[in-house]
Formats: C-alpha cells, sequence, structure tokens
C-alpha cells in the first residue's frame, strides 16, 4: 500500500480540524506575478499540513490552535505566471471554472442559483485567484490570523476581494437544525483510530498521485514537464444560503394526514413536521440515521453507530429513508440498482471529502424543534460555507450535482430532485415509499440558494515551492 | 416490434451550410419542445427516436455526409410515409441538400414515395449489433402506460384517498390491482376520478403486453442457431450482396480527432434523455474487423436472447442503443439514446460492462491500453470520436428506461392477484424488476 505522504498535503484534506470552530474565507486577486509568487512563498512555511500532531510528554496529542490552507483558481495560475502549456495540463473543468455556462448547465446553476447573482465567484470569477481557508479556535485567534494575512497581502500587492466567516453552530448543527458533516470517506491508509465498519476508499479519490477506485492513478497536471500534482487535490467552494423559515414552513403545510391504523395516526402534528424533515433529510436532528429509527428519533443508538449502515439489505424500498432523500442522495452506499455490489462499486467513485462550516446567526434555537408554527423570515443572510474535497472535480463533484442531486430520475425515481439543496421550483415531488402504498410531498420549493462558488487547484507544499518559483 | 434505420448520404457540393442551419433550427426547436413548423415530428407515430448529424471532411473542412437514424415502429414503407405525408417539405428541405434525393415529391406524391423508400434503402446499412430498452413496446403503448401510472398516481395522491389509503390497503393485500383501485368509490371524490379520469385510462390499455421470451433450457440453443446465422449474414451474405447491388459503396470519411468544446458538451442535458453519435475508426487488417463483427454478432445476440428486459451488462438506461460498421469496415459508428448525463452514462459503462467496452473498441487506434477502467482515458477516447448531432428528437423526452417498464408492469398487471408488489410500483425506484 502507498502510505501518504501526510507531511506534504494541505492538512484540511487530511482533517476536518473539528475542535476549531471558526472559519474564515478570504478571496484573493494578484496584481502582480511576482508580487502574487513572493506571497505564495511567504504563506509556504504558514500552512497546516497533514502530518501528526505532536504528543506532549504525557502522550496526549497537543492540538493546533489555528490552520491555514490555500488554493489556486485557474486565473490565480495564470495570474501567477504559469506558462499556458503547463495551465492546459489541468482538467477541463477546472481550466472553465464553477461559473462557465457548461458548468452552470451541468451544475443546475440556473434561475436564482444562476452565477450572474453570485458575491463571488460568478460575475468577478476571474478576479478570484485565490482562496485562504483559516479555521481558528477563538474569534481573537481568528482576527489575529486576519491581521498577520492582511499585512501580507499589503506587503506583496494582493488585494482582498471577498471574504466569507463560518462559525460552528451548537451541537454541530446547520441552520435547519441538522446533526451537520457526519458521513465522510475514510481513506484506505487513514490512520485516524475510530473503528467505524465503513468500508474504505482509494486515496487516489482524494489526493492526486495516488491510485483511486478504478485502480488508476489520476490525472495530474504538469510544470515544466514534470508532475505537479501529486500530494495535492481539488476543492470546490460553495456558498449556500437557506430560507429555514421557508423549509420549516413547507415541511408544516404538507404533513400528512393519516386515519386508521399505522404509526402516523398516532404522532402529534409536532412530531409529524419533525418526522417529515427528517424523511427530506435522511437523518433526524440528532444525526441519528432513519434506517435505524424509522418513526421516531431513538437517542440510545451511540453516535459511532451513525455511520455505520448500508441501505439495500436493511431498508430495500425506501420505507425507512426515502430513495430520494438528501443523505441517500449524497451518499447511495449500496443503494443503486442493479445489485447492492455494482451499487456499492459506483456510489465509492463519487465520494467527496466535505469540510465547512455554518454562517449567520440562527434564526430560532435549534435544539428546539420544530420551530414556532409559521416561523417569519427576519432577513438575515445565514447559511453553509461548502468546501469539497475532491481529485476529480467533473467525476467527484459535479457527477454528485448532476447524476445525483438534481437528476429529477435519480435511483428510479420520477420527477424528484435532492429536497434540501435542490434547485427546485415547484414542479418536482419527493415519494415517501411506504407499505403497502407511498405517499407524495409535491411541489418542492428551493430552500438553499447558492451564493458563490470556486474551483480551486490545492497544491502540496512542494508544489507550492515550484509555483512560488516559477518563470 | 422496433427497428432501426441508419442511412449516411452524400451532401451536394455547396449544400453544407444551408443543411447545416437547418439541422440546427430543427435541433433548437426540439431542444426547446416546441413544434418545428416544417418538421412536426411529434406527429410521426411511428417515430421513437430520430437524429441527423453531419459527417465532416477534416482535411477539406466541408460537411461531407448527412447521417440520418431512427428507432422506429412498423415498416419502413409505413415510417417513410408517415414522413412524406406529415413533414413532406421538411424532407424537401433536408433531404433535397442530399445527391440522389427524388425530387417529384409536389408533382406526383404516390410515385415519390415509392422513390424516396428506393433512396432511403439505397443508402440504408444494416447494423451489426442492435439494442432495445423495451422490446416490443410501441411509441403508442409507451404513451398509454405512462399515461395510464399519471393517473393511478394522481389517484393516490387525492387527499380522501391518502388519508385512509393504509389503514385499508392492508387487508385489501389479496385483491387485483383493478379491484383495489375500485374499492375507494365509497369515497365520492375517488368515485369522480375513478369514473372520469381512471377509467377511461384504464380502458384504453392494450389486452395482453407482448414480452421477450423468458430465459429457459431453449434459450441458449437458439442463442447458437441464431449466432451461426447471423455469422452466415455477416461474413458471407452481407458482402456478396453489396459486391452484386452497389449498396452500402466505399464512403471515404475522413476524420480526425475532434475538438472536445466542439458544439458537443452544449447541446447535452436539455432534457432527460441524451444521445451520442460515436464514429471510431477501426484498426487496418483483416483480422480486427473479423474479431469485430463476430464479437458485435455476440453483442446483438446477448441483448436478444439474454438481457431483453431494459438492462445490458447492468446499464439499465439504453433505451436504444446500434454499432454499425460503415465505409467497407474502415468505421464504426455507434449511437445511443440514453437517460441522465454523459458521465453517469460513460461511469455505468465502466463500472458494468468495461470487458465489454474493451472487446469492441480496442478496435479504435489510440484506445487506452489499460482499457475502460482507465476513466478518464477512456471518456477522453469517446469526446474525441463524438461527432455533434445536430438534430436530436426523442418522443417521449422526460421519463427513463426504467421508469417505462415500471409503467408497463403497473398498466399490464391490473387483473393479477395480489397488489402488494403492484402497488410498490407506484413509487418507482428501479427496484423490482
Amino acid at each position: 500500500m502507498n502510505e501518504l505522504h501526510n507531511a506534504d498535503i494541505q492538512g484540511l484534506v487530511i482533517s476536518g480540524y473539528g475542535h476549531l470552530y471558526h472559519g474564515h474565507y478570504l478571496f484573493l486577486r494578484f496584481n502582480d506575478a511576482e508580487g502574487g509568487r513572493k506571497w505564495v512563498a511567504d504563506m509556504i512555511p504558514q500552512i497546516a499540513t497533514g502530518a501528526r500532531w505532536p504528543k506532549d510528554d504525557q502522550g496526549k496529542t497537543i492540538k493546533p490552535d489555528h490552520m491555514i490552507n490555500i488554493g489556486l483558481s485557474c486565473y490565480g495560475l495564470g495570474a501567477l505566471g504559469m506558462p499556458e502549456a503547463s495551465q492546459a495540463t489541468f482538467p477541463h473543468e477546472f481550466r472553465q471554472g464553477i461559473a462557465h455556462p457548461d458548468r452552470q448547465r451541468i451544475l443546475g446553476d440556473t434561475g436564482e442559483n444562476a452565477p450572474v447573482n453570485w458575491e463571488v465567484g460568478g460575475d468577478n470569477a476571474a478576479d478570484v485567484h485565490a482562496i485562504i481557508v483559516v479555521l481558528a479556535v477563538s474569534e481573537a485567534k481568528r482576527t489575529q490570523i486576519y491581521e498577520g494575512l492582511k499585512a501580507g497581502f499589503a506587503a506583496n500587492d494582493v488585494t482582498l476581494i471577498h471574504e466569507d466567516v463560518g462559525d460552528k453552530l451548537a451541537d454541530s448543527r446547520e441552520h435547519f437544525g441538522f446533526f451537520d458533516g457526519l458521513s465522510q470517506p475514510r481513506l484506505t491508509t487513514s490512520n485516524r483510530d475510530d473503528k467505524q465498519a465503513e468500508p474504505t476508499i482509494a486515496e487516489g479519490e482524494f489526493v492526486l498521485g495516488y491510485k483511486n477506485e478504478y485502480g488508476q492513478l489520476p490525472f495530474s497536471p504538469m510544470l515544466d514537464g514534470q508532475d505537479l500534482g501529486k500530494n495535492g487535490t481539488y476543492m470546490v467552494f460553495r456558498k449556500m444560503h437557506q430560507d429555514v423559515a421557508a423549509f420549516w414552513n413547507f415541511i408544516a403545510a404538507n404533513i400528512p394526514e393519516a386515519e386508521g391504523e399505522g404509526e402516523l395516526a398516532t404522532m402529534t402534528d409536532d412530531e409529524k413536521t419533525v418526522w417529515l424533515a427528517a424523511k427530506l433529510m435522511g437523518r433526524w436532528p440528532s444525526g441519528v440515521p432513519l434506517v435505524m429509527a424509522p418513526w421516531r428519533d431513538n437517542a440510545s443508538i451511540p453516535q459511532d453507530q451513525w455511520n455505520n449502515f448500508m441501505f439495500h439489505d436493511r431498508d430495500p424500498y425506501g420505507d425507512q429513508c426515502p430513495f430520494g432523500s438528501h443523505v441517500r442522495r449524497m451518499n447511495p452506499r449500496d443503494s443503486l440498482p442493479p445489485t447492492k455490489e455494482e451499487g456499492l462499486k459506483t456510489a465509492d467513485r463519487h465520494l467527496l471529502i466535505r469540510r465547512g462550516l455554518p454562517y449567520g446567526a440562527p434564526l430560532f434555537p435549534l435544539d428546539q424543534l420544530p420551530p414556532p408554527a409559521d416561523i417569519a423570515d427576519d432577513g438575515v443572510d445565514r447559511g453553509l460555507i461548502f468546501l469539497a474535497i475532491n481529485a476529480n472535480i467533473s467525476r467527484q463533484f459535479e457527477f454528485v450535482q448532476q447524476s445525483w442531486v438534481e437528476n429529477t430520475h435519480f435511483h428510479g425515481l420520477y420527477n424528484e430532485k435532492d429536497p434540501i439543496i435542490g434547485n427546485a421550483n415547484g414542479t418536482t415531488e419527493m415519494t415517501l415509499a411506504a407499505s403497502p402504498v407511498r405517499r407524495t410531498v409535491k411541489k418542492l420549493q428551493r430552500f438553499v440558494t447558492i451564493k458563490g462558488g470556486g474551483y480551486f487547484f490545492m497544491p502540496s507544499i512542494s508544489a507550492l515551492g515550484r509555483i512560488a518559483t516559477m518563470g | 416490434m422496433q427497428h432501426a434505420l441508419t442511412v449516411i448520404a452524400k451532401i451536394k457540393p455547396g449544400k453544407g451550410e444551408e443543411l447545416e442551419a437547418l439541422l440546427n433550427t430543427i435541433g433548437q426547436d426540439v431542444k426547446g419542445k416546441r413544434e418545428n413548423s416544417h418538421l412536426e415530428l411529434g406527429e410521426i407515430e411511428t417515430l421513437q427516436f430520430g437524429r441527423w448529424a453531419l459527417i465532416p471532411n477534416k482535411r477539406t473542412g466541408t460537411w461531407q455526409y448527412l447521417f440520418f437514424s431512427s428507432n422506429y415502429d412498423g415498416s419502413l414503407a409505413d415510417h417513410l410515409n408517415e414522413f412524406a405525408d406529415k413533414s413532406g417539405e421538411a424532407m424537401d428541405k433536408i433531404w433535397g441538400c442530399c445527391e440522389g434525393y427524388p425530387e417529384n415529391r409536389t408533382r406526383n406524391l404516390a410515385q415519390y414515395k415509392k422513390d424516396f423508400l428506393s433512396f432511403i434503402k439505397t443508402h440504408s446499412i444494416d447494423y451489426n449489433a442492435f439494442y432495445i430498452g423495451y422490446r416490443y413496446e410501441t411509441l403508442r403503448s409507451k404513451r398509454i402506460f405512462m399515461d395510464f401510472r399519471d393517473a393511478v398516481s394522481d389517484f393516490f395522491n387525492l387527499p380522501d384517498v391518502a388519508k385512509v389509503a393504509e389503514g385499508r390497503l392492508k387487508h385489501h393485500l389479496d385483491r387485483t390491482p383493478a379491484e383495489v383501485l375500485a374499492s375507494f368509490n365509497d369515497l365520492p371524490a375517488a368515485k369522480q376520478f375513478y369514473d372520469d379520469r381512471l377509467k377511461p385510462a384504464m380502458d384504453s390499455l392494450p389486452g395482453k403486453a407482448r414480452r421477450p421470451r423468458p430465459r429457459d433450457f431453449l434459450t441458449f440453443p437458439l442463442f447458437i442457431l441464431d449466432f451461426i446465422r447471423l455469422f452466415i449474414e455477416v461474413i458471407i451474405y452481407r458482402p456478396l450482396r453489396n459486391q452484386i447491388t452497389g449498396r452500402e459503396p466505399a464512403l471515404n470519411i475522413d476524420l480526425d480527432d475532434l475538438n472536445i468544446n466542439d458544439g458537443i458538451t452544449d447541446i447535452e442535458d436539455v432534457i432527460t434523455q441524451n444521445q451520442v453519435t460515436i464514429i471510431s475508426a477501426i484498426k487496418p487488417g483483416w483480422w480486427t474487423l473479423f474479431k469485430l463483427r463476430v464479437v458485435l454478432i455476440g453483442i446483438h445476440l446477448v441483448a436478444k436472447h439474454f438481457q431483453n428486459r431494459g438492462s445490458l451488462g447492468g446499464i439499465a438506461t439504453i433505451h436504444f442503443a446500434r454499432w454499425v460498421i460503415i465505409d467497407k469496415g474502415r468505421w464504426l459508428l455507434f449511437t445511443s439514446n440514453y437517460d441522465g448525463s454523459w458521465p453517469s452514462y460513460i461511469g455505468d459503462f465502466v463500472d458494468k460492462a468495461a470487458k465489454g467496452m474493451d472487446f469492441i473498441w480496442t478496435s479504435a487506434p489510440r484506445y487506452p491500453e489499460q482499457g475502460a477502467q482507465d476513466i478518464e482515458a477512456f471518456k477522453n477516447i469517446i469526446r474525441v470520436n463524438q461527432i455533434r448531432t445536430q438534430a436530436f428528437y426523442s418522443s417521449v423526452p422526460d421519463t427513463t428506461v426504467m421508469n417505462l417498464l415500471n409503467d408497463g408492469e403497473i398498466s399490464t398487471t391490473l387483473d393479477k392477484a395480489g397488489s402488494a408488489e403492484w402497488l410498490r410500483r407506484l413509487q418507482g425506484g428501479g427496484i423490482i424488476r
């Protein structure tokens, strides 16, 4: 087995830094190639890597109080003076950029979600040359890092063109009130100590220079005739605004009526509301998967089991976790036809490492679900800063978005999109499979609106060194 | 039974640009799902899928050939007569750009129909392998099944029905689906919907569905017999016939590596279905060609005898696909009408049928050494050999093979005892085959 060279890999690829609650996302333009390269060179010593964290005298791991990682867009590589011949070795979708009409069509970024409406990465896509991801243990630490970074911008003719902050919410919830960030692929040579029984995924799905799920080395960019990709990867940025009031009001308005026997007939409207929201998500707000607790949340299931399941044998018809639900689309596991073996093989070839944090203040206390009836929007911008790490944007992030999230016929369904993040316009529906007969939620709305995006190359530490000394 | 028509006709000198503009307009109109004023394809009841694509000559930079393909129901004469009757003017405009097209339509329609049939036959090419996602379903039956499934779905979404369905149906699962549908007639809203919508849809259903032969002890011997028959036809009969009659002449197609950006991707993902037209070179040498012919006979017959219910090698998204060896064995033409995105379609091939892909396309120069498993190289070689399909038409654009097969089952098992599985089918999901 080819062990990952962790010290050469940017830290965010290896760890989610779950203890760092405060994020800062900075978007930069290099006004001058030489200044830009100088800036990259200055940044290299500050960049957190995937190397194991040190231990103190008692053998206890010393967790870092912050981390900094960077990514470069296709425009950034040009602005730094990378020769065209080298830029041409980067993948087609990366070179087009997330806002290109071809990518828009593939991602379903149309209508309200169109890049023309974005705060960053849309109309100003060509100005977004780099992204800095900062995670800090406290707001004070974040501010301190920010001041230091700004000094570096001024010194190297780098302009800060946009910034977002993100902060972890209580209990790791996102703004709809659900526990977030649970399901992450586990790498084959993962050095994490968890004992989950999930199958592992080949490193080459997330890091260039290693074999992927096809047993192949991923396509890798070149500089001066030599590989530039190894230990690097690609990062997708999406700023996702969440309309929390619209989501919960839609749910409350669509809870089913039921008479006679059956579990639904015994539930209060509040219970039904949370149940229906969980059906759309595929998990309970607590994070417990529906396949383990189909009707009511079950707090007795330990958290280390929440990802320890497959769909095919446990829930073949989607009675518990609907085929069209958000989590079954984002990772169908062994669910897709024709067989569980084939289904798992396909699913494992389109996974993402997800990093990111919520932004904005919650609309309501997220531990009190459901929120009050007819809750009104307060006009505050809130949502999720979504970062996805993958070795092949086209085969992973874009595939998930096009063939799973936005595909109205996903998994043999008729007319459904992802009920949480799909770009719905009132014409799609959601089937709640059940025995003896399914129920249907009609006229799904869009609850998440894209407000920004970008495709970034996340070079290895050594590749950053070569980029800093180009030309 | 559906058929595959493949036509390649030479474009008259100087007519290429005019034809391109015309086909682009038709393509745009079909994309927007508007009826083209010159070409009411939606009215052609024998046409399931159709496409026109221009084959360029890379050396001269001009359009050399017009390629047309259709998947049609019934006889070829009836199919072409429909075009002549319903879109005659468009036929004149399109095929009039090609050499040898009869120009007597407005003067003598009866004679024209004969001449048109003869023109198409002269320029048509026999396929080497043909895959059908749903054998025996005509456009008419597909539309009837889709409509019936919609009606049943709406019925169970009626608020009065949805409210009581779970409690009632539990006790009725031994009844037939037809009886289950009628069992809600005590509810006025259900009764009215049943009378106004369900009953008429039910009455229009065909009596009994024709299904592919089930697999049994005869399947393998039939496969072998068929193989021998086709082998003789492809290896001996067709070349002889072509020699004598002059059919399927040399085309001198001259393609080169095309650009991935060359207007191929921007016409994708407009409807649920997509298409590919791939023309790949066949490496010189009789052995390569012979092997390819045998492999394609094998694929054709596996599809016919073993994999004839909506799935080819586990891939359940293909409505129709065909492989046609053209230009005296110099090129392999592949066309497919499939569900969903191009990356998921190609990914399916690699996940489920990589070996099959390798068997066929090792005949192409620069096919990846490690075969389809080298997915990025495989995707690249496909895009490089894919040509733009200027006009693509699907008669039922927003449904899938899985949906259609499911609709068919829902529509043809109403009198089967027991309704648990039938009710299951209403949710979709592609789980019950």
